[in-house]
């Protein structure tokens, strides 16, 4: 087994007063994409500069793989930067940007050369070397400070939302060049977004963050099936919630008792005692309308998506419920009375 | 019809732009009339300015300014650069208390920290001379410098040196190669415009001098007491020429500092 390419242990920034990151501990496995994701101000870019050595933790260690690093500055640290406004020198043009960081270890000229080829040939910008940044188009400019940070061979490589200030069109195509590159070097990416959708479509890992807390780490899927806090079922697509106490267990799961909707089934994590108020999340897409179990709503507004369809519902004390459902089935209209349902599989349970 | 309508103003400016610039139209003149009195036009001559560049006082003289602002002018981009950039590092109060230091250095006048200096020399027994006036120049000389690039540090984007950092550069290194070459055109904007001040200043070296070599102004200013020779009105467009060369310079460096603080090395746009 092999050692994990970032281990931070009890780990925090504070700015005077502000806490940015509470003592966090986190693992990312070797060569794997890794993202962190979370609203601004959640500590996401903090924790990510604290990797890079630009921001200095109050407490806690930093190991890359397997060294501590926590007291070493950042340009004596095996992990390199992709900026979120791309920072590329101005007055340099492609290849001396490329060339900064191996200029900086003192390589010598042809092995300098021969990797910034090598370079620009995997961001396919060759023939771009004499170009300034200014002169590229935005993602041209992306690629160079992904090229720039790559050549150094870092154990990681950080990036800081880099795809931020594109259009989505082309924030789409670099995430999947930005998910090949990352196979094809093995390197291990770890990721700053606020972009739940971005992330879960790079990632083999991702954290939410939230006020400086990590709240959970796993696998999307994970994380969107099965969310730990309420925070995060919140901010990773949308969610219904409703709140109850756990009456009991029911096969692999629990029932619990949801007032205005009697009882229901759900999964949830290991060892909820029976009593104890919860919400059971439900994602939209799961929640079915023609159910002949389920509780009774009023459907009070439909938007049709093109694929999908956007339903709103009214079920009393329940609060308004939100379901996804194909855009070419049985078609449903405001005002119209349906059985809400969703299975036990579907429904997870936070305590 | 604009000129008849507002008569009374266009007649005093006309003459406000007489008075200004009549005398040294006619020092430019002059400086070519062989007439020795200078009393009408006696034709064109250039012996006034082979007269006034082989004048043994105006080359000490001029060695002495040269001397005098180029030491000024690099004490004065030394203090302003590490200055501005302390500056940009600083809290509200360390910003707002140097802040208020630069701007005293310009707006009390030249003859207050002239005489202060003084009494510091002569009460610590120092020796007055070269040293005193550099150090008197320098005053003011470092607040204006402060202010340009001061103006540039607010503008060069932290990320450009964090991204240095990252990859590799130690401290210094980031400065070489990436901090520098952003402040540079308003560190060769402010060192012009240091010399410019410290080469036709007159009242704080008067005071600092001491018995050492005067200075060009000086000089001048000791030819004139006297008798008026024809070759001052030459040293006068020499000194001029220089000035207004200098400033050129200065002014295009600004000119082109602005432009480029917004199209390279500045802030991004906040992205969305």
């Amino acid at each position: 087994m092999t050692a994990p390419a970032v281990s931070i242990e009890g780990v925090s920034k504070r700015y005077g007063e502000v806490v940015a990151v509470q003592p966090l501990d986190l693992e990312i496995p070797d060569a794997s994409f890794f993202s962190i994701i979370g609203p601004s101000g959640c500590g996401k870019t903090t924790t990510l500069r604290m990797l890079a050595g630009l921001e200095t933790p109050d407490g806690g260690v930093i190991r890359v793989g397997g060294q501590d690093v926590t007291r070493t500055p950042a340009y004596r640290r095996p992990v390199n930067t992709v900026f979120q406004s791309y920072a590329l020198f101005p007055h340099l043009d492609v290849q001396e940007n490329v060339a900064f960081g191996l200029r900086e270890e003192r390589r010598p000229r042809e092995e300098i050369d021969r990797r910034v080829r090598e370079m620009m040939e995997l961001v396919r910008l060759t023939g771009r070397e004499r170009a300034r940044p200014r002169q590229l188009s935005g993602g041209q400019q992306q690629r160079v400070a992904l090229a720039r940070a790559l050549v150094k061979h870092p154990a990681v490589l950080l990036l800081d939302e880099p795809l931020g200030a594109l259009d989505m069109k082309l924030r789409k195509e670099l995430q999947t060049e930005l998910k090949d590159t990352q196979r094809r070097v093995g390197i291990t990416f770890v990721y700053v977004t606020h972009d739940q959708e971005e992330a879960f479509s790079m990632s083999d890992q991702v954290a939410v963050m939230n006020e400086g807390v990590l709240e959970q780490v796993g696998a999307p899927q994970e994380v969107y099936r099965r969310p730990s806090t309420v925070f995060v079922a919140d901010f990773v697509g949308q969610a219904n919630r409703f709140a109850g106490s756990v009456s009991g267990p029911s096969g692999e799961g629990y029932q619990v008792a949801v007032e205005g909707a009697g009882t229901v089934a759900a999964q949830g994590p290991l060892g909820l005692s029976p009593g104890a108020g919860v919400s059971v999340v439900v994602r939209p897409e799961n929640i079915g309308l023609d159910g002949a179990t389920g509780f009774p709503a009023t459907v009070t507004s439909v938007s049709y998506l093109g694929p999908s369809r956007s339903v709103r519902l009214d079920a009393g004390g329940l609060g308004p419920i939100l379901a996804t459902v194909a855009g070419d089935g049985r078609p449903v209209a405001e005002g119209d009375r349906v059985n809400v349902f969703f299975s036990a599989a579907d429904a997870w349970i936070i305590p | 019809m604009i000129i008849r309508k507002h008569a009374f103003t266009a007649a005093v400016s006309l003459l406000v732009v007489i008075f200004l610039w009549a005398p040294l139209v006619i020092v430019a003149v002059n400086s070519v009339n062989s007439n020795p009195l200078l009393v009408r036009w006696d034709g064109f001559t250039t012996d006034w300015y082979r007269q006034a560049l082989s004048n043994s006082d105006v080359r000490a003289g001029l060695r002495a300014t040269i001397t005098i602002a180029a030491a000024s002018t690099a004490a004065s981009l030394v203090i302003a650069v590490t200055g501005s950039l302390w500056w940009r590092r600083a809290g509200r109060r360390g910003r707002r208390a140097f802040d208020s230091l630069t701007y005293l250095r310009i707006m009390l006048p030249e003859v207050v920290f002239a005489t202060a200096l003084f009494l510091v020399f002569t009460r610590l027994h120092l020796q007055l001379g070269t040293v005193a006036v550099v150090i008197g120049h320098t005053v003011w000389n470092s607040a204006y410098a402060t202010l340009i690039v001061q103006a540039r540090t607010a503008s060069l984007d932290p990320a450009l040196e964090d991204a240095a950092a990252d990859l590799g550069a130690s401290p210094w290194r980031v400065f070489r190669r990436v901090t520098m070459p952003g402040l540079l055109p308003a560190i060769v904007a402010a060192g012009l415009l240091a010399f410019t001040f410290s080469f036709d200043d007159i009242v704080t070296t008067f005071f600092l001098n001491g018995s050492d070599t005067p200075t060009l102004p000086v000089v001048i200013m000791s030819m004139i007491r006297f008798r008026i020779s024809p070759e001052i009105n030459a040293i006068g467009i020499l000194v001029m020429l220089f000035t207004v060369t200098m400033f050129a310079i200065a002014f295009l460096a600004v000119i082109r500092l602005g432009r480029g603080a917004r199209r390279s090395l500045s802030l991004p746009e906040t992205p969305e």
